[in-house]
Formats: C-alpha cells, structure tokens, sequence
C-alpha cells in the first residue's frame, strides 16, 4: 500500500510541474508576449514613459518646486537665490548615492533595441520607435557623462549573473563615439518634426550638434585629442538644421519689444518656427504648473556679473566702455539703452514700461509698487508694497505670464515649456565656427539673433577686446579670441535661464576663474529705497567697497573653493563598494 | 532643504474641507459683542487681542472666532492683515491639564516612516490604534534619499515611547518632547540624548522661534526663512501647561500669503508662547480637526490645492 501513496505522490508532483509551473502568468505580460504582440501603439506607449525623465522642462506637472529648467541656472553664476549654490560653491562633498546614476532608461532602451525586430508593428513604425529609443539613450548617456566623465558602456540588457554587472569604466572617447552613433541612427530613422511635443529628427540634430560642441570644446580646453574632429562635425550639424528645408527660425511675432519675452510664454508651441522640441503643460487635465505664481515669491535675481553682460544700445559696446552707462548712474537708468534682451528678462521698476512684470499692481485706481524687497527683508506699507523680491534687487521676467499670477490656483499654469530651440543651433554653429577658424556666419546666426531684438550693431568677425570678457575668458585656444568670447557673451545672454551655463562653464573649463568670484547684485539706488532700507541691507547682507550688494558676504560663513575636481562629480560610493572596478574615481575625488 | 513634492492626494478631503469650512462659518460662537474698532486693532478673541497689541506688524484684525471643541481645547480662525497682506490663521489652544495630551502621529501608524500620508489619514489610522484624536497638524520637515522614493524625518522621532530616530540635521534646532511623566516640553535636539529614557513623544521642527522667553534674533536670512509662506509651528506656555498649534495658510494672493519667520517668531511670543518651534511648511501644512460627527476635517487650504502627504504630525488626544 505503502508504495502506491509513494507513487501517487511523485505523480502528483510530476503533475503539478508539468501542468502550472510552466504555464504564463495570467495577471502580468510576460517579455515573450509582449514583443511577440507589440504594435505600433504599444511601441509608442513604450517610448512614452522617456519623456518625463529626459524632455524636462518646467518639470513634472502639480510640483511645487520651481522649474528645472529655470532653476538649472541656480548652480552656476548666472542666477541667485538664499543660499549659496554648494556646487557652484565647489563645497559639495563626496556622494554616497547619487540619483543620476541609475540605469533604468539604459536598460530599457537596450531591451527595445534587442526585441523589436520581433513586434508585428509596420516596418515604417518599427523604425519610427527605435529612432526614439536611440535618441533617449544617447540623451541619457550624455547627461551621464557630463556628470561623471567615463562610463561603462552597455549594449545590452544585463541579467543578474552577468559578469558585465562589474565591468570597468569606458573612457569618455568611446562614450562619446557610441553617443554619436546612436544619435546618427535616431536621425536615420526619425521622420522630420511634425509634432512639437515629439521627438523628431529636428530634435536628433539638435542634440548632436550639441554633444559635438560640449565634447569638442571639453577636449580643447583640456588638451585632449579629437576637439576638432567633433567642432566640425558639430558645425555641420547645426548648419544641416539651418538648411531651409527643416523650416526653423527665429520667432519674431511680437516685434522687438516682446518676441524675445513672448516666446517663452506660450500656451503651445506648435507651428512656432523657433522651436525644436517643448513639454506640454495643461491644467484642465490637471497637468498644469505653477511658474508664474512662484516667480514673485521667489528670491531669485539675476547676477549683477550677467547683468553687466549685455551690450550698449546706444553704442554697440560693453557698458563698461560705452561711456553712456556707468554703475552709479541709477538702478532704472542702466537698464535703459542696452540689448533688449535684459529688459525681457528681467522686471523693470517703472509703472509704465511693459517690461514692469509683477513689481507693480493697481490698487484702488493707484499704480503701486516699486523696485523688489530685497531677500524679503522690508516690510513695506499701504503706500509702497513690494510685489517682487530678489536677492540681487535685479527681478527675473523670463517665463513669467502675468495672467497666471494674482487670484489663480495652484497649478494653473498652462504654458508650455520650450525644451529645445532653434536659437541653440544658431549659437552652436558661430561657436563651433569660430573655433575651427570656420566662417561662423554671423550674419545669419550672432546677428539675426541681435535683429530680433533690434539691436542695430553687427557682431563683426574681428571684434575689439572687451576687458570684461578678456579676464573672464583669458585663454582661449581658437584663432580669434575676440570673437569667440563675443559668442560666448551672446549664449549667456540668449540662454539665460534655460539651464545652459553650468555645462558651457564646465566645457570651457572657466569655473575655476568665474566661480570663485564674490557673488554680486545692484547698486540700491535711494531713489527706490529709503535710507533705513539700505541700511538694514548693509547690516544683514553686506555691500561690497563699490556698493554692489554681496547676497552670501555676510550669511554664508564660507567662500566659494571651486577646484579642477568640480567639473565631474565622484562615482557614487555605494557603487564603488559594489562594483570596485569602477575605480579609480574621478580626479580628486 | 528637501520638499516632498508631486504625490497624490485624496480630493474627497479637499471637498469635505469645503462642506466643514461652511459649516463652521455658520456654527463659530464668538465674542461677537466686543464691537470696539480700533482696540485691539479689531481684534476679538483674547488671542488674537494678546498678538495684535504684541505684533506690530499686524495691521488690522478682520475676523476671528474661537470655540471650543472640546474641554480644555479651543480653535481659533483669524483673518488679519500683515505688511499689508492678506493673511489667514488657525490655532488650537490645548490645556495640558484638561486630560488632553499632544503626540505623534506616522502613516498607517506604523513605525517605518519612508511613504509619507496625507494627515487626515494618519489621524485614521491614530484611532484605529486606540487614540482619541480631536486635533493635528502635520509635523518634522521630510528627507528623501536622492535614488530612492523613500522619505526620512529630518529630526529625532519618538512614538508611544519608542525611538524611532536618534539622529538630526545641523541646524534643527528644536524637539518637542513629552515625558513618561506627562509633561510636555521643547529642547533643543542635542539635549536629547540625557532624557531620552524618559521621553514618550519626540517630533522635530527646524528652527527656534521662542527660547526661554526670547525670540529668535538668529534666525538665518534664506529662502526658507524669508519668504512669505504657509506655516505650521508649535509653542508652549512658560508652565509648560498650555500647547499651541498654529497653522498659517500663504502663497495664495487675495487669500492669504503667508509669513517670514522672524515675524513668526514674533507672534508666538506675542501668543504667549515661552517655547515655540517651526514645523515643516509650505504645501505640507495641513489643520484638521474631528468635528461632532466623528469625521476629519481639513480647516486651512493647503497651497498646492490639494493635501500634501506627510511624513509625520501632531496630534491631540483625549487621555
């Protein structure tokens, strides 16, 4: 009897594996199905879940915190807030986890890549959708290595025996050219932008010109080999992408005054000439933002170092050598007569300027208001409130849709962000040229973007030296140093606040001379701010001997110690002690 | 500072908050007699009448009510002007001698806190545990691991005498702690090592606001500090015997836009606070009370339009 209960039981046993262990689960996909089923829309829905990981813009919707692409500036010299940026600082300490070493998008761009040659989706779609992957995957990897220099490189999905799991570091040179090999695929493969929102072949361009400066000028600043290799190739790109046939230019619907300040406002940016590549925000589906109610509760202010960047209307000159601009001269007067472009980026304090943004409001049938408080610091009265406030005194209008202010919700804000444009590409081929030797077009790039704004003067190719410039940016390896630091003026004035700085300061190696500098703001002018005002700022925050304000002199106990070693960050220490060879780290770190 | 941000939240409070907002509109017993413009700059509660003659900054008291809850438990809704600003209040009034103590709450009553809860949901789970909850407000400033979706409270943490953090951030400045004894106190954080074997509740706040007495002249000048914005802060009296929770409602022009904290700081003091403590803000700061039918109501408007999860709070239980 004995046996048969033995033999009931291994055939139960036999049984049990034959008939469940092997069987699919019924409540999840499993990987063979889903590829094997995979049409044109799942593919899509696959490369969906990239966007809000990589198309950042304004962030993701219903989040308080101010938008990444504003707040980008926060870590470089171009935008202040409270408190000292530490990485701008160079004060940041070695990372035991760091949240842009993960690998979740690498990993899921590989397994598209190794599957989808199995989904029965249209060759044409097939194609579209890898396009896509390839470019988030150079996307990802790029901003990866900007951060940590080298790289192991992954090809494949790993499983988790994979010896691969403790692979070295690849040098920045393979990154680079396995980057641009995806990125060559995604242009292959991506139709021309019809959709804004959508990645294109516009937008593949775009990004490669953009590796291409990064890595040519980061190896030119470093004396590494194949700078000019990839400056040429980043000057075709971007001048690819000027060819008529893809249909981009500057956006100048709003005439000089306010193209400039309106292209940053708009609810969408289809059909816009200017733009690339944009994230979509929209309230009612309760995807909205808050930009605009944040910015006048926000400290933040314009550097007075940027402030001083932008050019004499009058003369075409630096202000510093204009003869008509001077720092004492008044807070509202130096803004007057300079590009354009300042007056729509930053709030002017005059009642009647268009450009006043959110300094003043109608009460009682009066205008009131006035130059911002000061790190919040005044208490103002009935008669002089203050509806802005800065740690610079200079009010920051970029992006700032008035209508999305006063008496609106949380998360109401509708406008689109423009993630990548046009003005890039223009930018990068006069950079790129310019450093090559190359005829960077002035007319059609520097200058239609000064046109735009109605500035009458022409960048020439053989500008005179602005001392200014000549001691932020003393070595300069191309031919005319002059023109390329006139470019570089150009890029931070065009992208001011669009989260470009950092990575231009860590390519031309210039934070060790611009980030060690006193952080500065405005000059108070008495005509804004009564003398107790002032005061009270030069007790609680400091003035420098000219009289700029110095946010951090006072407040902050430590001065900022920017070091070769900032440029990369440290391989995150809980890696390193998982996988060892991905040592050594970064120098210094 | 790290701001827990972007998460989810239960619209069915925000639509109770209107119905119970309504409701207590029309059901506030107040001093309603006291009709002397100009003392107490309008003010008629003897609250908000001990804070407008302290404040200087206080304009003009528009509107307050109080009432009581519960024995020993008073609520008070102000609406006042400061630097010129709309501005809209929330205070309970606890006597620690009525039966009543403050205690920490965590999501799902657990004594993990890495998913931060809307506070109303906390409360829940409070009571299913046993409290006898009438009031809370949401509590410590919230970490979160930079790879991880895992939230940490910044400060030490102590629930129903078990320590759940040791550990605080330079700069925390302030503990609320409540003995095994039953009484209640701020301390400063690095204090807490000594007493910690009597301690039964401990939460967190980050700056000082009132020290034995004295406002906070130290305050550091940033964005946190300066910045008008929702506030939640904690105080006790000089005996140790009476516990306030405040909540101001900001970053909503037309309604309320909140305060700097140096002015907090003077409101407290001038509340009658000789202890006070900044809570977490901004979006987080969430008053709710139990109203008679037994349900959880959220009073203020929280600034992202919705409630904020949060990582712990405060509440007050029957004993």
């Amino acid at each position: 009897m004995k046996k048969y209960i033995y033999l009931l039981t291994y055939i139960t046993l036999t049984m049990i594996s034959c008939n469940y262990l092997d069987v699919e689960p019924g409540d999840t996909i499993t990987d063979t199905r889903f590829w094997a089923t995979a049409n044109g829309v799942a593919l899509e829905q696959y490369c969906h879940t990239y966007y809000p990981s990589l198309v950042i813009g304004h962030g993701n919707p219903n989040s308080w915190d101010g938008s990444p692409l504003i707040t980008a500036d926060l870590q470089s010299d171009n935008l202040l807030s409270g408190g000292a940026n530490q990485i701008a600082f160079g004060k940041n300490v070695k990372n035991h986890t760091d949240g842009a070493w993960s690998w979740g998008v690498i990993r899921g761009c590989n397994a598209f890549l190794e599957n989808y040659m199995r989904s029965p989706a249209s060759a044409n779609d097939k194609r579209h959708y890898a396009g896509e992957i390839y470019f988030f995957k150079a996307w990802d990897y790029f901003n990866k290595m900007k951060r940590f220099g080298d790289l192991p490189w992954y090809d494949k999905v790993l499983d988790k025996n994979d010896p691969d799991l403790y692979k070295k570091r690849d040098s920045r040179v393979l990154i680079t050219d396995s980057i641009l090999m995806c990125l060559d695929r995604a242009i292959e493969y991506l139709p021309k932008q019809t959709d804004v929102c959508k990645v294109s072949k516009n937008a593949a361009l775009l990004l490669k010109a953009r590796v291409c400066l990064y890595e040519g000028t980061w190896r030119r600043y470093r004396d590494m080999e194949g700078d000019e290799e990839l400056l040429k190739k980043a000057y075709d790109t971007a001048g690819e992408l000027m060819k008529t046939e893809y249909g981009h230019n500057l956006y100048t619907g709003n005439g000089t005054e306010m193209s400039y300040f309106n292209l940053f406002i708009q609810d969408h940016y289809q059909g816009n000439p200017e733009i690339i590549l944009s994230r979509e925000y929209d309230p009612a589906i309760n995807m909205g933002h808050q930009i605009s109610r944040q910015y006048p509760m926000s400290n933040y202010g314009m550097s007075r170092d940027c402030f001083e960047e932008y050019l004499c209307s009058r003369t075409g000159k630096p202000i510093s050598v204009c003869g008509c601009h001077n720092p004492h001269m008044g807070y509202l007067s130096e803004m007057m007569d300079r590009d354009r472009r300042l007056v729509q980026t930053i709030c002017v304090p005059d009642p009647n300027s268009p450009h006043a943004q959110y300094l003043y409001r109608k009460d009682g049938g009066l205008m009131k208001g006035g130059a911002p408080n000061i790190f919040n610091l005044f208490d103002g009265t009935n008669e002089r409130p203050f509806y802005g406030t800065s740690v610079t005194g200079y009010c920051i209008s970029k992006f700032y849709k008035a209508s999305e202010w006063e008496g609106t919700e949380a998360f109401k804000g509708t406008t689109d962000a423009p993630v990548m444009r046009y003005a890039e590409v223009l930018l990068i081929r006069a950079e790129a040229g310019a450093e090559l030797g190359l005829d960077p077009e002035l007319d059609k790039t520097i200058n239609a973007l000064r046109r735009r704004v109605g500035f009458s003067f022409d960048l020439t190719a053989n500008p005179v030296e602005d001392p200014d410039l000549a001691s932020k940016y003393p070595d300069i390896k191309g031919a005319d140093k002059n023109l390329i630091r006139e470019i570089r003026r150009e890029r931070r004035i065009e992208l001011f606040a669009e989260g470009y700085r950092w990575d231009d300061l860590c390519r031309w190696r210039a934070g060790v001379n611009l980030l060690n500098r006193e952080r500065r703001g405005a000059i108070m002018d008495s005509k804004f701010y009564s003398a107790k005002e002032i005061n009270m700022i030069r007790e609680k925050i400091g003035f420098d001997e000219d009289g700029f304000i110095t946010p951090y002199a006072i407040r902050v106990t430590y001065k900022p110690s920017f070091t070769e070693k900032n440029y990369l960050f440290n391989i995150p220490i809980e890696e390193t002690s998982l996988n060892p060879n991905l040592l050594p780290d970064n120098p210094g770190w | 500072m790290i701001r827990i941000n972007d998460l989810k939240s239960n619209k069915k409070y925000i639509t109770l908050w209107y119905v119970v907002c309504m409701l207590f509109l029309s059901c506030s017993s107040s001093s309603d007699e006291v009709m002397v413009s100009g003392l107490h700059k309008g003010a008629k509660t003897p609250l908000m009448q001990s804070v407008a003659d302290y404040m200087d900054k206080i304009q003009v008291v528009e509107k307050d009510s109080s009432y009581q809850l519960t024995e020993g438990l008073t609520i008070t809704e102000v609406n006042f002007r400061y630097l010129t600003r709309p501005t809209r209040m929330f205070v309970a009034e606890i006597d620690l001698d009525k039966n009543l103590s403050v205690v920490t709450c965590t999501p799902n009553n657990e004594n993990i806190q890495d998913q931060p809860q809307v506070m109303p949901e906390q409360m829940i789970w409070a009571e299913k545990a046993g409290k006898d909850i009438c009031v809370g407000v949401n509590g410590d400033f919230a970490g979160k691991y930079t790879d991880k979706n895992k939230f940490f409270t910044m400060n030490i943490f102590v629930k129903d005498g078990q320590i759940l953090k040791e550990t605080y951030y330079p700069g925390y400045e302030g503990l609320f702690v409540v003995l095994k004894n039953g009484e209640s106190k701020i301390i400063h954080p690095k204090d807490f090592e000594g007493i910690k074997d009597d301690v039964l509740e401990a939460m967190g706040g980050y700056h000082s606001l009132v020290r034995d007495g004295e406002e906070n002249k130290e305050m550091p000048v940033d964005d946190i500090t300066m910045q008008f914005g929702p506030r939640t802060f904690v105080g006790l009296s000089k005996d140790n015997k009476k516990c306030f929770l405040f909540v101001i409602d900001g970053r909503q022009e037309g309604y309320s836009s909140g305060m700097r904290l140096e002015d907090v700081a003077t409101l407290c003091k001038g509340a009658g606070c000789y202890n006070a403590i900044n809570l977490d803000g901004g979006g987080s700061s969430t008053f709710v009370i139990k109203d008679r039918t037994g349900s959880f109501n959220v009073l203020n408007k929280p600034s992202d339009g919705q409630l904020r999860p949060v990582i712990n709070g405060l509440v007050v239980i029957k004993k």
